[in-house]
């Protein structure tokens, strides 16, 4: 998982694409993500009006393209070659053509530059609604996104298209994002191996590789994720990051000479116990 | 042993929200379901095992303050050993409020002259300058206290000012406070830890601390030497209750931790039945294992040392 070098010494970084109409919550899911702002605070950020590039060092190095909502492939001033993912944010009330035209046009381009990108649709801002009235919209934006792509061409189904739903409001958002990134992990299925073989041999029913920064599972073991046991995971991983800073020593001297003799990697432990 | 908490302050003030967060594990978030207290909701809640605090939360509607006052007023006021009064900070009605407050302190004064007096000044989360305008307030309300000793604290339930405030004002109830803090102290000496903090069970409310020496000694126990968040005490307790919350949202009880961290660790366990301990260690050559077993080894002593002084 080392970051390679890039040509000027720089690192390599995977780019994402992060598209959809303006106030679809693009720039509220960087935010929360990755800069910790507070889900109530993301009502006051304000409109992005040109293409802004974001690097955010998770397990591997990224570079997401947070986009302008009329933004066309051609505005884009690159290839969509450049890049591994693209995610799509939809707002889920917003059933109707606008974005789904959009995101068709994207897909299109994408299908003739760079057949290999993951595409990712976010249907977004989903606590708003009712489980059956979601569910019922989830499906509704499914259907026509497929319908759509199949008028232009049957190839396109072949490309498969992965919908998450999300909200800024819950983990759902941390969940789906973890789900993004681990179709960029090469060296994933390892990963994956280890934590299976760690479950069997120390008999746990569940094991997750997290991001501690910023909450994102970088790989789990075989057995089905429960949303609410990831979602614990996540509350714990907040927990201790705000934990750090309250006992942590910010005195020169003291932190000195109390430094560890080797270089040791936190290793945060929890236990609660099952009645 | 007994304790009577009166809580009192206007209608809407806050007083049943903050008892349902600090006492019932509810989160803020649902406090606004909460209808208005009729009459006198009164709650005993053990506290520390033999410590029982009788809570008098007192519904702030103006026909329920004029009848504490008189017809009420020997069974509202009598035995009182703290009162705690809640000002919402964005009150409208500031001039009503601070008179049925002066009724009350006199109240006090006739039934039950040694209680303790707390002024919470509520609703904090909704004001941007929060220093100045606690200043402000704080003095204001000194002044109308007219030489009686009160303490002020601004507080909200949305952040760790609440527990803050709630634990000094239990801390005062603990008899034995002074007592536990010492053989906290020699705990964290036995431990080479930096700080040892004891949390009563259920509301994660701070009962006593270990000291900081004030000696030039050249133990690691020094809190002073690592100068550590001010607020830790009582974001320790909001986060805790926090994750206890997203425990219980599983069908899970939360039992212990054990977090080992780049700079420190800490074990976060049961010391007796009522209380929890947390001990914090910096050194990173002190294994977690033994602080667990340190752990282990005192819960007799504290066990004795809390039966001893409840009873008398
Ligand atoms: N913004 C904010 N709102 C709060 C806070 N504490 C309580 N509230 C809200 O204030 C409202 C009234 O709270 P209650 O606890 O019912 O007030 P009360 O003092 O018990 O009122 P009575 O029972 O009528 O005397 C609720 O909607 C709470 O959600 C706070 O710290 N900040
Ligand atoms: N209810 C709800 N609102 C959200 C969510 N995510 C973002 N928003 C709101 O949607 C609005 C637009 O968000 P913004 O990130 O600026 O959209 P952008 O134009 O796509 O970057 C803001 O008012 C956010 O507070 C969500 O998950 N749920
Ligand atoms: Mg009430």
């Amino acid at each position: 998982l080392k970051a390679q070098d890039g040509p000027e010494g720089g690192v390599i970084r995977t780019k994402i694409l992060l598209l959809g109409l303006r106030r679809a919550g693009k720039t509220s899911i960087l935010n929360v993500l990755f800069n910790k702002l507070p889900p109530k605070q993301t009502f006051f950020l304000e409109t992005t009006i040109r293409i802004t590039k974001h690097t955010f060092d998770t397990v591997i190095p990224l570079e997401i393209w947070d986009c302008p909502g009329n933004i066309t492939v051609e505005d884009l001033g690159t290839s969509l070659s450049e890049f591994s993912s693209l995610i799509f944010v939809i707002d889920i009330r917003d059933v109707y053509q606008q974005p789904i035209s959009k995101l068709v046009e994207f897909i299109i381009a994408a299908y003739h530059d760079n057949p290999d990108i993951n595409l990712e649709v976010f249907v977004h801002k989903a606590e708003k609604m009712q489980d059956e009235d979601k569910l019922e919209n989830f499906r509704q934006i499914h259907e026509r996104i497929s319908d759509r792509l199949l008028d232009v061409s049957p190839d396109y189904e072949l490309n498969p298209l992965d919908l998450h739903l999300t909200s800024v409001y819950d983990h759902s958002l941390h969940e789906a994002f973890s789900r993004v990134l681990h179709k960029l992990i090469d060296s994933l299925p390892y990963l994956e191996e280890l934590l299976n073989i760690f479950c069997a041999n120390s008999s746990s029913p569940k094991a997750f590789l997290f991001d501690t920064a910023s909450r994102l599972y970088v790989a789990t073991d075989a057995s089905p994720v429960d949303q609410q046991t990831h979602n614990l995971c996540c509350d714990y991983l907040q927990m201790l990051n705000s934990f750090g800073s309250l006992y942590r020593s910010k005195s020169p001297t003291a932190a000195t000479r109390l430094k560890p003799p080797s270089p040791s990697t936190p290793t945060p432990t929890a236990s609660s116990s099952r009645h | 042993m007994k304790k009577k908490v009166l809580l009192m302050g206007a209608s809407g003030s806050g007083k049943t929200s903050m008892r349902s967060l600090i006492f019932s594990n509810n989160p803020a978030s649902l406090t606004s379901r909460l209808g208005a207290t009729i009459d006198v909701e009164q709650n005993h809640v053990r506290f520390l095992g033999d410590l029982i605090l009788n809570l008098w939360d007192c519904g702030g509607q103006d026909a329920f303050m004029d009848s504490y006052l008189t017809t009420q007023r020997s069974t509202i006021f009598q035995h009182v050993g703290v009162m705690i009064y809640v000002f919402d900070v964005e009150s409208r009605e500031m001039g009503k409020d601070l008179e049925y407050y002066r009724d009350c302190l006199e109240g006090l004064k006739q039934h039950s002259p040694e209680a303790g007096i707390f002024l919470l000044v509520h609703k904090m989360d909704l004001v941007k300058l929060r220093g100045d305008v606690l200043e402000k307030k704080k003095k204001d309300l000194e002044e109308e206290s007219k030489g009686v000793g009160v303490v002020v604290f601004g507080t909200s339930i949305y952040d760790e000012s609440l527990y803050r405030a709630w634990s000094s004002i239990v801390h005062t109830l603990i008899p034995n406070a002074a007592v536990l803090s010492k053989h906290l102290t020699t705990f964290a000496e036995a431990c080479s830890a930096t700080e040892v903090i004891l949390f009563e069970r259920t509301t994660f409310l701070v009962i006593a601390t270990s000291h900081v020496p004030n000696t030039n000694s050249t133990s690691s126990l020094d809190t002073d030497e690592h100068q550590l968040d001010p607020t830790r005490y009582e974001r320790t307790s909001e986060l805790i209750k926090a994750f206890k919350h997203s425990c219980s949202r599983l069908r899970e009880e939360f039992h212990s931790l054990e977090m080992e961290l780049h700079e420190f660790t800490a074990v976060l366990d049961e010391m007796t039945k009522n209380t929890y301990v947390m001990v914090v260690v910096h050194d990173p050559t002190i294994e977690t294992a033994a602080i667990k077993m340190n752990i282990h080894m005192a819960r007799r002593k504290f066990e004795e040392l809390q039966g001893d002084s409840l009873v008398s």
